[in-house]
Order: structure tokens, then C-alpha cells, then sequence
């Protein structure tokens, strides 16, 4: 039975560090911070998180902003991004190469919309 | 056809409003963890009793009785909140690595589960469970612990 609780316990905790090693943020390099600015070419505001696409050196980026009631509560709402609006944004890019980024920050209209 | 499915559910008002609500998804992913937690903790708990645990203190039978109702409800809980949960996103969740693999483990506890009612249900009351019900229940931990483990990874691959 003690041999059983090492194992349960020895289970839970690799899940956990599985779980943490897999976050979110962690498929996208911080080390290569990207800011573009860019006519919004999609708008997709949208749960579990709003995306946006943008072109950037000949490319279709998809960039994953938040869950929209973050972005809501923070001054951004749903009006606040529309297809050939340009904006300003600070993020990541995907570390598989794909051309998708996650944002840290937007700016719109002249403020800046923390997304983490 | 499976994808033509789901494109059609992603695309339904249901689809829509969970995706367009700015209450309805993060509510429906609390729900999905109280049917993940319903289901896990009174199944884990069965498991190890069968397995051994508590042998002396606590009856097999009354173990049962009252750990299936909830794990019952968990899972009740769980498909309905998933299915809201995948009518937000059905295309994309079919394509992730990692979907199919979770649906399987889902479709091979509930039968472990169903195939040990059959088999075991009228088990008399007795402090070690037979070997073909200990192996039932060990599979049934490490299925259960599985599929939940693919679940929460699918939001990371």
C-alpha cells in the first residue's frame, strides 16, 4: 500500500510538472521580442482568446491576444479592433517557426492594452 | 465526416454564443473542472479502495454505493460541459495531436467501468477484491489520470 501512495504521489507531480512545462507562453521564444505595426487584416475577438491577423514580411501572422472579458475589463472592447485598423503590437513568435505570435501588448488608438 | 460535423457545431448559435459570451466559456470550463474533479476524486478513491486501501475500515459495497453516484454525476457533468467546450472550438480541438488519443481513454473507462459493474456489481462484501477486479480498477486509475492529463495539455500543444 505505501509502494501504491509513492506512485500516486510520484503521478501527480509529473503531471503537474508536465502541465507547467507545456504553459501557454512557453511555445512562443521571449527571447525574440517582435513589434509590429500593422492594418488588422482579420479580427477575430473571439473565447478562448481573441486572435488577430496581421501581413508582416510576406507572411500572414495570426496573433493570439486574451480571453475577450481581460480585454474587455482592461479598455479594449469588442468595437476596439476592426479589419484595416492599425495597431501596435509587442509578442512573441512561435518557436516551431509557424508564423503566429502571441502578444504581450497592444496599442490602440494611442493606449496600451497589457494582454498577460 | 466527423470534421464536417464539427465545423457545423462551430458554426451553430451554440458555437457562436460560446465564443461570443464573455461569461459562457470561462463558466463552462469551471463547470468541466467540477465534473473533472467529481469524477477523479470518487473513482480514485473506489480504485484504491478495490486496490486495498482503507481494507479494514470501510466495506467495499458501502464504498460503492456511495462513491458511483458521484462519479456518475462528475461524468455527466464533464460530457456535457465538454461538448459546450467543443462546439466553441470543434475543428481546430479535431486536429489537435492530442484529442483523439483523450476521446479513446474517455470510451476505454467508461467501458472498464461498465464491463466491472457487469462482472463484479454483485460482489459480496470482502476485505481483498479478486485479481480480474484489482486489475480493472488499476486500469481504470491510470485511463482516468490519463485522459485528464491529455485534457489539460490540449490548451499547450
Amino acid at each position: 500500500m505505501q509502494t501504491m501512495k509513492w506512485l500516486m504521489a510520484a503521478a501527480f507531480v509529473g503531471t503537474a510538472t508536465l502541465a507547467h512545462a507545456h504553459h501557454g507562453w512557453s511555445s512562443y521564444d521571449a527571447e525574440k521580442v517582435m513589434r509590429v505595426e500593422a492594418p488588422l487584416q482579420e479580427v477575430h475577438y473571439r473565447n478562448p482568446h481573441a486572435e488577430v491577423a496581421i501581413d508582416y514580411e510576406g507572411q500572414r501572422w495570426q496573433v493570439i491576444l486574451a480571453p475577450t472579458r481581460r480585454m474587455e475589463s482592461r479598455g479594449l472592447p469588442e468595437g476596439g479592433l476592426q479589419p484595416g485598423k492599425t495597431i501596435e503590437i509587442e509578442g512573441y513568435p512561435k518557436r516551431d517557426g509557424s508564423p503566429e505570435m502571441r502578444a504581450e501588448r497592444i496599442t490602440v488608438d494611442g493606449k496600451v492594452i497589457e494582454l498577460r | 465526416m466527423i470534421l464536417e460535423w464539427a465545423s457545423a457545431l462551430e458554426a451553430s448559435a451554440l458555437g457562436a454564443w460560446m465564443r461570443g459570451s464573455s461569461w459562457g466559456y470561462p463558466a463552462v470550463n469551471v463547470a468541466h473542472v467540477a465534473g473533472l474533479v467529481l469524477l477523479l476524486g470518487s473513482m480514485i478513491l473506489l480504485d484504491l479502495r478495490i486496490l486495498g486501501a482503507g481494507r479494514g475500515a470501510i466495506k467495499l459495497p458501502a464504498a460503492s454505493g456511495v462513491l458511483t453516484p458521484f462519479a456518475g454525476a462528475g461524468l455527466m457533468l464533464l460530457i456535457v460541459s465538454g461538448l459546450l467546450l467543443f462546439a466553441a472550438d470543434g475543428a481546430p480541438l479535431l486536429q489537435n495531436p492530442l484529442f483523439l488519443p483523450k476521446i479513446l481513454l474517455i470510451a476505454l473507462g467508461i467501458t472498464n467501468a461498465v464491463v466491472f459493474r457487469a462482472r463484479w456489481g454483485h460482489m459480496a462484501d470482502q476485505a481483498c477484491a479478486p485479481l480480474g477486479a484489482r486489475m480493472q480498477a488499476a486500469l481504470s486509475l491510470a485511463v482516468w489520470v490519463a485522459a485528464a492529463t491529455l485534457g489539460r495539455l490540449l490548451a499547450y500543444v
